[in-house]
């Protein structure tokens, strides 16, 4: 008589595994993507994300706190060409780790993140935020 | 439009295969592309992920994109090969994959599904004479007859590749197939026992009443199991186990061959799926669709369910994990053969329960 229960045990776990499998392959033809199609479709990001830094060059003094609180040292004080702010960050955003402290110190509020994550180059030197680059980093974005 | 050929007879009757056969062959290819993105769509989804979504709309032309790149690559043949019988193989496993088509009534789903513009041009009535797949009265048989033959293209496609691979993907194949054939038979045997005959459109007949899943339900179960073996789809693709053996037998196969020992398998695999329908669910038998829509029913029923059972496979692909080479055989063996034989036993019990309730003929 165990014998037999043995049997329709099995069986049973054979059926009822089987029927669990295809329910849960099922169930996932249904549910929301955790993913997106990425060159086409973008996350909406949250207000405080941190994408690549951008310089206000209306707000800028030129004090340099930026280059000395930066904890990678990825940010360097240059003469401006415009004249106004006499010094501006130049970024190196291959080493930046994105951190913020340069935002949070900044007196006038002048650097701050954006939302501009895809962030290539077909050299080393596109990941160089230069003057130019640097009030401007929308240009960045991957087309 | 033609209304009608005066033609002698034996020249009709060529005149007629010919054009049902061409039908159903490019249906059958139609549906291979239809297969092969519906599997790689519905399998990215049951694995969250996306799927083909960049050439066309939802990735619906990447297959074409692909038969593209495969068609314009370059044959290679490995240099210790037997270059002939290397690409005359899968051109023989491809002919022997689509020979079937011919069988199961795919000329039926065309030329019917074409009725629908009879209130437009009336002559188009004339092409249903041309279903030749209704006069194949062992019809049933000739199709494991012919699908028969793949065991000994799919060993000497592993041999004459000359790669260790292929030769262990050939013999595993050889050992499925071959002893997968045995309960699936059986199984086969105990539908033509309810029917009394090999003909598909007789079978699909006889369940004008009932449908066979209900009276034979473990024949279901287990004509689906051995049919999964049959067309190597998981769990059963013990042959090309990408994990284990890379491709199986078709490691060494690129470009067009390629192309065509894929066509095959996907083939095998949506005559699997319509013979499902046909034995065990009522073919194309179904409520007749409203309006000018209703010679389109019995086509729209048959593929609804092929479709259905398509994706089925896609799921159970996505399911279950893979047998191992002893756990298939043993489960064959000493589980679906003896089986088998119990169910021909139970279907000739059922078949006297039905005859005596009047729900078959």
């Amino acid at each position: 008589m165990s014998r037999v229960r043995e049997i329709f045990n099995a069986v049973y776990r054979i059926i009822y595994g089987s029927l669990l499998a295809t329910y849960a392959a099922t169930k996932y033809l249904f549910l929301r993507r955790p993913t997106i199609e990425y060159p086409t479709q973008t996350i909406q990001f949250t207000e405080r994300y941190r994408g690549a830094l951008e310089v206000d060059d209306n707000l800028c003094v030129g004090c340099g706190i930026c280059a000395k609180v930066c904890p990678n040292t990825c940010i360097f004080m240059v003469p401006y060409e415009k004249g106004n702010p006499a010094m501006i960050p130049e970024i190196d955003l291959q080493h930046c780790m994105y951190c913020g402290l340069c935002v949070d110190y900044c007196p006038p509020g002048a650097i701050y993140h954006t939302h501009v994550v895809k962030i290539v180059g077909f050299k080393r030197s596109d990941l160089y935020l230069s003057q130019e680059k640097v009030t401007n980093v929308q240009e960045l974005e991957y087309k | 439009m033609i209304t009608e050929l005066y033609l002698p007879p034996f020249l009709y009757d060529i005149f007629k295969s010919a054009v049902a056969t061409i039908i159903a062959i490019v249906f059958t290819l139609l549906n291979v592309i239809i297969f092969i993105y519906a599997e790689r769509k519905v399998w990215a989804r049951s694995m969250q992920r996306m799927g083909p979504t960049y050439v066309g709309k939802w990735g619906s032309l990447q297959l074409i994109a692909d038969l593209i790149k495969l068609l314009s690559k370059e044959i290679i043949v490995p240099s210790k090969a037997n270059r002939v019988a290397f690409l005359l193989l899968p051109i023989l496993v491809a002919i022997v994959s689509l020979m079937i088509a011919i069988i199961l009534p795919y000329d039926y789903v065309v030329f019917y599904t074409l009725q629908i513009f009879q209130p437009l041009i009336p002559s188009v009535s004339y092409l249903t004479k041309f279903v030749v797949s209704n006069s194949f009265t062992a019809g049933l048989f000739i199709i494991y007859v012919v699908l028969g033959l793949n065991p000994v293209l799919i060993l000497l496609t592993g041999w004459v590749s000359n790669n260790k691979y292929t030769v262990v993907g050939g013999f595993r194949a050889a050992a499925q197939l071959l002893s997968f054939e045995i309960p699936l038979l059986v199984v086969i045997a105990s539908v033509v026992v309810l029917t009394n005959s090999l003909n598909l459109y007789d079978i699909v007949n006889m369940q004008q009443k009932v449908w066979f899943v209900i009276v034979a339900p473990l024949a279901f179960i287990l004509f689906l199991i051995t049919t999964l073996a049959e067309g190597e789809r998981t769990p059963f693709d013990i042959p090309d186990a990408e994990s284990e053996i890379i491709a199986g037998w078709n490691t060494e196969y690129s470009a067009a061959p390629y192309a065509l020992l894929l066509m095959g398998m996907y083939a095998r695999a949506f005559f699997s799926a319509t013979l499902i329908a046909i034995l065990f669910f009522g073919g194309w038998l179904g409520p007749t669709l409203p309006g000018f829509l209703a010679p389109f029913s019995g086509p729209f029923w048959l593929m609804l369910k092929t479709y259905f059972f398509m994706i089925l496979f896609i799921v159970i692909r996505a399911a279950f994990p893979r047998y191992r080479i002893d756990q298939l055989l043993s489960l064959n063996w000493t589980k679906l053969l003896p089986l088998s034989i119990v169910n021909l036993i139970l279907v000739v019990i059922a078949k006297y329960i039905v005859l005596s309730l009047g729900l078959i003929s």
